[in-house]
């Protein structure tokens, strides 16, 4: 059954909120998967996606006691902890472009020829770099929409804004990544 | 001027017709002069009307052609916003367009959208799905993120505790410091909620301060995050280091409170020993509970307490390491009875230090524990507490340690602490938490709490083991056993997907039995238990059908214990809530009831003094075709008295009323002779009552014509009431008819009871 409404995920989230595990489990089944799959697509690294995931829900448990830890969106709320540690995790590991033999080992794919996949994970890496140089809106709007393949009604539910909110960010996302590219090139 | 109006109408009227104007002026010749004129221009007029022409269909199709041509003319004058020429152009590319379709669609973006395109399509190109990941471990990080869920959850029913208990505290520490500690603890508690940004002050905080629970807590969510052996190897050295430094910071603070924390014997002489470096002597009393076999170079974990004054006072000391560790295939010690923590007797250091030789770390007080196999599964622990004194006693000047080389932290095997539930069992090791806790025949096991099931929830102390990485259990305490049952009874306030929350419990249905419609607002009675994982799960959930309350208004009629006839219904009020005046025959009462096993059973009631202008008794059920009840009294005759009982019917005529008057009457002319004073066949019905007709001829029909008001009665009281006798089955449909309204019919609207439609009959009397 997939009938969670809004109203329904509030009273989810009253209860999460004093710490009700069956509540915090129910959050956590419906999110875990999500945000992984969005940090991976931001990574590229599975056992760094699962990591940061992890760290994701660890955030939600020291702050979801917070006020105004989220104002509209839950769902939005976790993807903005996701992406600041996808941030932290990038100034950490420093400003490179290289390509890991891990990452590599993972894109590979078997049908893929060894240079086609360097191509492409390189490509990818560059694209992930560009993305952390967009908005923090911004970069949840290219993730979800293009790497997730999110629509727009989706993306919108997920951010908790409106349909026509997000076709605005996607369009400046996507012109911004044009010109990040464009010198990066 | 409305005459010369209607003289020109009647004029026009005969024009259409076909008259000239002057055969339509006649008989009009005081007005021809004014209307000749104005009919001459309304006969030029007609003259215009004449018939569209037909157009060809191809006239038709060419000008709508040329409209849609403007239009879209127009519309590529406007310019597309990129955002929308962008979206578009994906969804065109979605449905398998090219680039240059897309640009050629915009063509205005089209250099712009190309450059966009080829971005997004390299996104696509870069994105696949995230690889699956195992399940062994998706289970164990959600294991690990509701552990310290519960972690949490514990902290901070453990914060409410203190909060409640603070007055207690400030009563046995005097101290200001404390004082201010417990403002400071209140502050954070109100304003923070011990959350996260208490976990920044918390760093610092001691033993004793208000955020030192949550400085706990977040370390054991560091050491819960982080997957790497060594790291958390590193983590957990730094940790037991930082608990050593907390315990010297109080005693050197002179603060009163508990303190524990793992290390190493350095030595032990005269009662006073030294652990890992800390420079303050730890006290180890006569009394002190000594687990294990104590000496110099062995692991330990200290629980005791600062006096304030200076010293560190032992009340526990576990001993790791010794003979018999190791992982051994014997089957578990099980402590049934005997709490773990009594089993061995306390080290009693020699009461002088000068007389008697000091045994050094070769001493060995060994206990031994013989495991007794019962006739259950459980295993009891007989202990037979050999001391031996094998050793050479070493005699050694009185006061000076014996110093044993301290072994490296990050090599050697070190205290530390588990907790999580027991996911598997097995002979020799256990999985708690996805983690394999080693076993031996020496393991404690405290089932005091419950037993160690699979799913229980325990604390392990033992030691870490670094090469191989491994944990051997020392002692294993159940913090809670896997089950706890419950059943309540209250509203689903939502669902979503299999977890509902139910009153103010949220509870997993996936696998329970579901009886009856699941919806939001219903009423459901749930059957569940709750494991270790302290997750409430559903076994039974019987959803309670809608009963739509129905409300019964009326006088009360007669009250024989619960049963009461209200309205001409009889009503069991037992259980019921009621409230206002002191129930009484007479008296008004307003009830929400429910129907069960043909019987209504009040819910609420209300129990008021009767209206002064009493409103006909309204009562929910009735077959308005055929009312076999028929109004008290003879209200056409307005010598009919009532007798006291206001609005209560006296008697039951058998005809049905033929009408229900619903306008507020004129006065009557005639004055009830009886109580009370007021006239009395005075028909109240409020505009907003239904007005009822039922079909059926009166079987009985009074035969006085309605008495003809002449004043206005102040407060009519009489009211009929019409009793139907079996329960409704159909929905009135109201007419208004213009019968003699030779009695005052009570309207008998449906169960439920529905905002009856305006009235549409009139008394004939009515001004």
């Amino acid at each position: 059954m997939s009938n969670w409404t809004t109203e329904s995920e509030n009273q989810i989230l009253q209860l999460a909120k004093a710490y009700d595990v069956t509540a915090l489990a129910a959050l956590y089944d419906r999110y875990e998967a999500k945000i992984y799959s969005y940090i991976y697509h931001r990574v590229g690294n599975q056992s760094v996606a699962q990591d940061l995931t992890s760290q994701v829900f660890l955030r939600v448990l020291e702050s979801i006691q917070l006020e105004r830890a989220w104002e509209t969106s839950f769902s939005g709320w976790l993807y903005r902890i996701a992406h600041n540690l996808v941030i932290d995790y990038y100034r950490r590991r420093g400003r490179t472009t290289q390509v890991s033999l891990d990452d590599m080992s993972e894109i590979h794919s078997k049908t893929e020829s060894p240079e086609s996949a360097a191509e492409r994970a390189m490509t990818g890496e560059r694209l992930r770099t560009a993305i952390n140089h967009l908005t923090e809106e911004q970069a949840q709007v290219v993730t979800l929409r293009f790497l997730e393949g999110l629509s727009i009604v989706e993306v919108a539910d997920s951010m908790g804004k409106t349909e026509g909110a997000i076709k605005a960010l996607q369009y400046r996302a996507v012109s911004s990544l044009r010109r990040i590219m464009e010198v990066h090139a | 001027m409305a005459e010369i109006e209607a003289i020109f109408d009647a004029c026009l009227l005969k024009l259409e017709t076909g008259a000239t104007i002057e055969e339509s002026l006649q008989g009009y010749a005081a007005e021809q002069a004014e209307i000749a004129p104005l009919l001459q221009v309304a006969a030029a007029l007609r003259s215009l009307a004449v018939p569209v022409p037909a157009r060809t269909e191809q006239t038709r199709q060419a000008t709508r052609s040329a409209f849609l041509a403007a239009a879209v003319a127009v519309r590529d004058t406007v310019p597309v916003p990129g955002e929308d020429a962008l979206e578009e152009s994906l969804t065109m590319l979605a449905a398998g367009a090219s680039t240059d379709d897309c640009a050629a669609a915009f063509p205005k973006q089209a250099t712009e959208l190309r450059s966009s395109l080829d971005i997004v399509q390299a996104l696509q190109l870069a994105a696949e799905p995230a690889p699956q990941r195992d399940a062994a471990q998706i289970a164990r990080e959600r294991q690990a993120f509701l552990a310290v869920a519960r972690e949490q959850a514990r902290e901070q029913r453990k914060a409410r505790g203190l909060a409640a208990t603070l007055a207690a505290w400030s009563a046995l520490f005097r101290q200001p410091a404390w004082r201010a500690v417990a403002v400071v603890f209140l502050l954070l508690v109100t304003f923070f909620g011990l959350g996260g940004t208490a976990l920044t002050l918390a760093s610092d905080a001691l033993p004793g301060d208000p955020l030192y629970p949550v400085k706990l807590v977040a370390e054991r969510a560091q050491v819960a995050i982080t997957l790497d052996e060594g790291r958390r190897a590193q983590l957990q050295v730094a940790i037991d280091q930082r608990r050593r430094e907390e315990a010297a910071a109080v005693v050197g603070a002179g603060r009163q409170i508990e303190v524990k924390f793992p290390g190493i014997i350095e030595s032990m002489v005269d009662g006073v020993w030294m652990i890992s470096g800390m420079d303050v002597p730890i006290f180890v009393p006569g009394d002190a509970e000594v687990v294990g076999m104590p000496a110099a170079g062995r692991q330990v974990l200290v629980t005791g307490y600062s006096d304030g004054q200076g010293r560190l006072i032992v009340r526990q000391v576990i001993v790791f390491g010794g003979d018999g560790d190791g992982a051994s295939p014997t089957p578990t010690a099980t402590l049934t009875a005997t709490p773990a923590r009594a089993v061995a007797p306390p080290v009693r250091p020699p009461d002088t230090a000068t007389a008697r030789p000091q045994p050094t770390d070769t001493s060995v007080l060994r206990p031994t524990v013989t495991a007794v196999l019962s006739s259950t599964p459980t295993l009891t622990a007989t202990e037979t507490l050999t001391p031996s004194l094998t050793a050479t006693p070493t005699a050694t000047s009185s006061g000076t340690p014996t110093v044993s080389p301290t072994p490296s932290a990050t090599l050697a095997p070190y205290p530390g602490t588990r907790s999580g539930l027991i996911d598997e069992k097995h002979p020799n090791w256990w999985l708690v938490n996805g983690f394999r806790i080693l076993l031996t025949p020496e393991t404690l096991i405290d089932e005091s709490l419950g037993p160690a099931d699979v799913g229980a929830l325990v604390v392990i102390e033992g030691i870490e083991l670094p090469d191989p990485p491994a944990f051997q259990a020392v002692l294993i305490t159940v913090m809670r056993s896997t089950v706890e049952t419950r059943q309540w009874t209250d509203r689903i306030q939502s669902i979503s997907g299999s977890i509902w929350v139910v009153g103010n419990t949220a509870v997993d249905v996936s696998g329970a039995s579901i009886s009856g419609t699941p919806g939001v607002g219903k009423v459901a009675s749930v059957s569940a238990r709750r494991s270790a994982d302290e997750m409430w799960h559903a076994t039974n959930v019987s959803i309670e059908d809608e009963v739509e309350p129905v409300p019964i208004f009326g006088t009360i009629t007669s009250i024989s214990g619960n049963i009461w006839g209200v309205g001409g219904y009889s009503v069991n009020v037992a259980g019921a809530t009621i409230t206002g005046l002191p129930p009484a025959v007479g008296l008004y009462a307003s009830i929400e009831a429910v129907e069960e096993n043909g019987q209504l059973r009040a819910i609420t009631v209300d129990v008021s003094a009767p209206f002064a202008t009493d409103t006909p008794t309204v009562t929910p059920t009735g077959t308005p075709g055929a009312p076999t009840a028929t109004p008290t009294g003879t209200v056409g005759q307005p010598t009919a008295t009532p007798t006291g009982t206001i609005g209560v019917p006296t008697e039951t005529p058998t005809g049905a009323p033929t009408a229900t008057p619903t306008g507020t009457p004129g006065a009557p002319t005639e004055t009830p002779t009886g109580t009370p004073a007021e006239p009395t066949p005075t028909p109240t019905n409020t505009p907003a009552e239904p007005t009822v007709t039922p079909t059926a001829p009166p079987t009985s029909t009074p035969t006085d014509e309605p008495p003809i008001p002449t004043n206005t009665p102040s407060n009519p009281t009489a009211t009929a009431t019409a009793i139907p006798t079996s329960p409704p089955i159909s929905t009135p449909t109201p007419t208004a008819v213009q019968p003699p309204p030779t009695a005052t019919y009570t309207p008998v609207p449906t169960l439920p009871f529905t905002p009856p439609p305006p009235p549409t009959f009139e008394a004939p009397w009515a001004g």
